[in-house]
């Protein structure tokens, strides 16, 4: 074995071992944690602080224990979790690309930025909440109107990063590409687009965070079904358990999102990373 | 090159446009005013809004939980965003559990965090602070990273402290970057407020004032008019941070041509 | 960079504003939030009906600010009342007043210390009662019963509902979600037609949107009450279906006042003090409706006097009895959402020395 295939060898051990331990390491805080809550909400005796077996526990019924033929959801998983995840991804789907079509257009041609851009920064300001009414008016009570909601409150982080990306392409790759008389389309497709891929990337994860929030908020008023819609029955009802099975539920369901973008994003810069 | 006044121009031109658009397409439409209101009559309760008193108050109210909430926030974002870019394996092991945490909305927490504070004014700042606190600690983390190795392993071969290094080199250095995390939660902090007053009781401000509006089967116009404000007090919170951060640190910028961590 | 284009931005929205703004401003578009003070409240000279309180419990309240969460509607305006005749202040209580946006956010106060007493309609104290485990609520004083008419399912003008039972399979507005007044009425009056809630999709408006949701044709029908029926009417013709409260639920308690077990036990002079004012109170408005009428633009400061004189008004009641409680609980017993034998007695608490 050469000495070059040896040191390669090492090399690789060492990765696998520092990522294990990164591994191993992140799960025992994960566990001391957990273990840290569990203590302190016992010792504690506060009706309103809940240890996290209870929490899981209430879960599992509430959620969890149907049949396998449903992916083991309960009918209130599926009539209300499931129908709010949809809507979430929808709208950010929907989000996603009319900010990256409109935010590209408007990084490149100055005179659209110019027309558009004090409107994008005011809109983007104005809390969603406070535009429920209008939107209560302009779409349909349920679906509808929650997915307008949850594209209006989501799609700015993608816009402007969007325009903040094609805006920045390097100078320089465009005029090569000119010089060779590249069609528009092409120069889009291979240029633009891959070289505004961070930004816009980053304003897609800020988004997907965002969307999860607009997702519950969107159901606070004229909502039929869903996570807020069932929030707002516990909060009617003050059950404790409930409102910390929405707030559990939310984080383990952010973790995942995030976690599978960040899987995804890794793929498409890959080429970015040298 | 166009001037700036004349880019201006411009961006009048296209909220006027706008607003022209949305006036003939809700006057065609023919629907009652009463339904849903004329962009001019938004207009008009806009004008009112201004020479109402308590819409003032209100204003005041919102904009004074705010400032307590950012104080808090950057106070504890900075800190703790010092210490965990600093101690990269404790900031690695500790993720997951910000992971968790950190998606979570802030606006569903208000009635768990109203029975556990027992006050209204510490709910609402309390959930700002949840809410505003992540772009600064992440942004703070973001610029500590960033920080030049080669001068923080000077100092250390200088027998410099943990604490000194902190003072002399991460935190000058990471200063653009929680510069742009404090304008990111400004921005951020404004809009949860609001929500929050809206959701909660009790809490005046904006939101509540928004609220009892509502209650009073008032005009969709005011409503729209009470959301124009709130999004002009944005822009204005947007604009004096963001101002302040090219004052303060354009050279960075001009150097990195890059705008920072999150938008 | 950034900070350029937002300046750029904020240049922009002024320049429009500026133009915008001075064409709307020189439209002279009256104030259509100016509250009217009214002066009735010294002029109406009615004096107030002497204290009813026993020798038990009187003396200075332990806890004279206290914080009362009312609701933006006609029941609440006896807090104004109380207010402006100075019975609270004879009884030396300095009151705060929140308007409680949701339909729990009482409950919420008083279990989070941040409100001293709250109002609620009966069928709401006993649902939170059932539901929150611990929160042991007392009901210390009566403001209210249904009058005809405040109470009403609304349709569209020209939709083709003649009865409920036609609502069947339609959407149908109510301000809040799983059992609550509303549907525990409609419930009620849908069982001669062996039909119930379950019948129709519930959709949840807040009432002041709910106006909106009807004309927009988003629902059939909604669940609603004053000023909101008056002001519907005015605007887009809509008629009036049923009467909600009416046949079997005539005459139904709607608001009373409430706290908590604890509260009385540790501030009994200070439920004492707000029970005798509200008792006051309540006496002034079932006398005086034209003084109601004029206290009402004061209380929700967006409704306009003409709505105020023309809107139906709740009866009020001015003593809390055992006997009205027990109807409200026998009625949700019957539809199953309480316990058979509910404590209700457990929750009554009047005033020292007046009958049971």
């Amino acid at each position: 074995m050469t000495a070059a295939a040896i040191s390669a060898d090492r090399r690789v051990v060492g990765v696998l071992s520092n990522r294990l331990t990164l591994f191993v390491v992140r799960l025992v805080v994960l566990a001391a944690a957990v273990a840290g809550w569990q203590l302190g909400t016992e010792s504690a005796n506060n009706p309103f602080y809940l240890t996290p077996s209870s929490i899981v526990a209430d879960m599992y019924h509430r959620w969890f224990s149907g049949p396998v033929s449903h992916l083991w959801l309960t009918s209130d998983a599926t009539g209300n979790l499931l129908p709010s995840i949809g809507r979430m991804l929808l709208g950010w789907a929907i989000a996603s690309l009319v900010g990256i079509a409109l935010g590209v257009a408007i990084g490149r041609v100055s005179l659209l930025a110019d027309l558009t851009e004090p409107v994008v920064h005011f809109a983007r300001a104005v809390p969603p909440p406070a535009l429920a009414p209008v939107f209560l008016f302009a779409f349909s009570i349920g679906t509808p109107m929650e997915l307008a909601t949850i594209i209006f409150g989501v799609i700015w982080p993608v816009l402007l990063n969007s325009i903040e990306g094609a805006r920045h392409v390097h100078p320089g790759h465009l005029e090569t590409a000119r010089a060779f008389r590249i069609p528009a389309a092409t120069r889009l497709a291979r240029i633009i687009l891959p070289s505004a891929a961070p930004k816009i990337c980053a304003g897609l994860r800020l988004s997907l965070a965002l969307a999860l929030v607009m997702m519950v908020v969107s159901e606070f008023v004229g909502s039929v079904n869903g996570i807020g819609n069932e929030m707002l029955e516990f909060q009617t009802n003050t059950d404790i358990t409930g409102m910390w099975d929405v707030i559990v539920l939310l984080g383990l369901l952010g973790m995942v999102l995030n976690g599978a973008f960040s899987l995804v994003e890794r793929r498409v810069l890959a080429w970015e990373r040298r | 090159m166009p001037t700036v006044l004349h880019r201006a121009y411009r961006g009048a031109a296209g909220l006027v446009l706008l607003f022209g658009v949305a006036q003939l397409a809700v006057w065609a439409s023919g629907v009652k005013p009463a339904t849903f209101p004329l962009p001019s009559a938004v207009l008009s309760s806009a004008a009112d809004l201004v020479r109402n008193g308590s819409f003032l108050t209100s204003v005041g109210s919102t904009m004074e939980a705010w400032a307590e909430a950012m104080v808090i926030s950057v106070v504890i974002g900075v800190l703790l965003g010092l210490l965990l870019g600093s101690l990269r394996f404790v900031e690695s092991a500790v993720w997951p559990v910000f992971e968790f945490i950190r998606p979570v909305p802030a606006v569903i927490l208000v009635p768990l965090v109203l029975l556990i504070v027992q006050n209204d004014k510490r709910t609402e700042i309390a959930v700002v602070v949840i809410a505003a606190v992540w772009p600064v600690l992440l942004n703070t983390i973001y610029g500590v990273r960033s920080v030049e190795p080669l001068a923080t392993e000077t100092l250390r071969s200088f027998g410099f402290s943990p604490l000194a290094i902190v003072r002399r080199v991460s935190l000058p250095s990471a200063a653009p970057f929680i510069a742009t995390g404090v304008r990111v939660a400004a921005s951020f902090a404004f809009v949860v407020a609001v929500a929050v007053e809206l959701v909660g009781t009790g809490m005046g401000g904006i939101g509540a004032f928004a609220a009892a509006e509502e209650n009073g089967a008032a005009d969709l116009s005011v409503m729209i008019a009470i959301a124009v404000w709130a999004g002009l007090i944005g822009i204005a919170v947007n604009l004096v941070f963001a101002t302040a951060e090219r004052r303060l640190f354009g050279w960075h910028f001009a150097l990195t041509a890059t705008t920072g961590g999150e938008e | 960079m950034n900070a350029s284009r937002i300046c750029r931005s904020a240049l922009a929205l002024a320049i429009a504003g500026l133009a915008v703004g001075i064409t709307a401003c020189s439209s002279g578009s009256s104030a259509t939030s100016a509250s009217t003070a009214t002066a009735s409240g010294a002029a109406s000279g009615n004096a107030s009906a002497s204290s009813s309180a026993s020798a038990a419990v009187t003396g200075a309240p332990e806890k004279p600010n206290i914080t009362v969460g009312v609701l933006p509607s006609a029941d609440s305006v006896t807090v104004q009342i109380a207010e402006d005749k100075g019975f609270f202040k004879q009884q030396g209580l300095n009151v705060t007043v929140q308007t409680e946006a949701t339909t729990n956010a009482g409950t919420t106060g008083l279990l989070s210390h941040t409100m001293d007493f709250t109002t609620e309609n009966y069928v709401g104290m006993f649902a939170q009662e059932q539901a929150v485990k611990g929160l042991n609520l007392k009901i210390v004083a009566d403001n209210s019963q249904t009058s005809p008419g405040l109470y009403v399912m609304l349709v569209a003008k020209d939709s083709p509902f003649k009865t409920l039972a036609d609502l069947k399979g339609k959407k149908v507005g109510f301000p809040a979600k799983g059992f609550n007044f509303g549907s525990m009425a409609a419930d009620i009056l849908m069982a001669p037609y062996h039909m119930s809630t379950a019948d129709f999709t519930t959709v949840q408006v807040p009432f002041s949107s709910a106006m909106q949701a009807l004309a927009t044709h988003q629902v059939d029908a909604i669940f609603t009450t004053e000023p909101f029926i008056t002001t519907s009417e005015a605007a887009a013709g809509d008629r009036v279906l049923v009467d909600m409260l009416s046949g079997p639920l005539a005459g139904f308690p709607t608001a009373c006042w409430g706290t908590t077990a604890s509260y009385v036990q540790q501030y009994p002079k200070t439920v004492a003090a707000f029970q005798r004012a509200m008792s006051e109170a309540t006496q002034v408005a079932s006398t005086n409706t034209s003084y109601v009428r004029s206290e009402l633009p004061k209380f929700i400061k967006t409704m306009k006097p003409g709505i105020a004189n023309v809107i139906t008004l709740p009866t009020y009641n001015t003593t809390l009895t055992l006997a009205r409680m027990q109807r409200v609980a026998s009625v949700i017993e019957r539809l199953k959402q309480l316990p058979a034998n509910f404590p209700v007695s457990s929750m009554f608490y009047p005033p020292a020395g007046s009958e049971g």
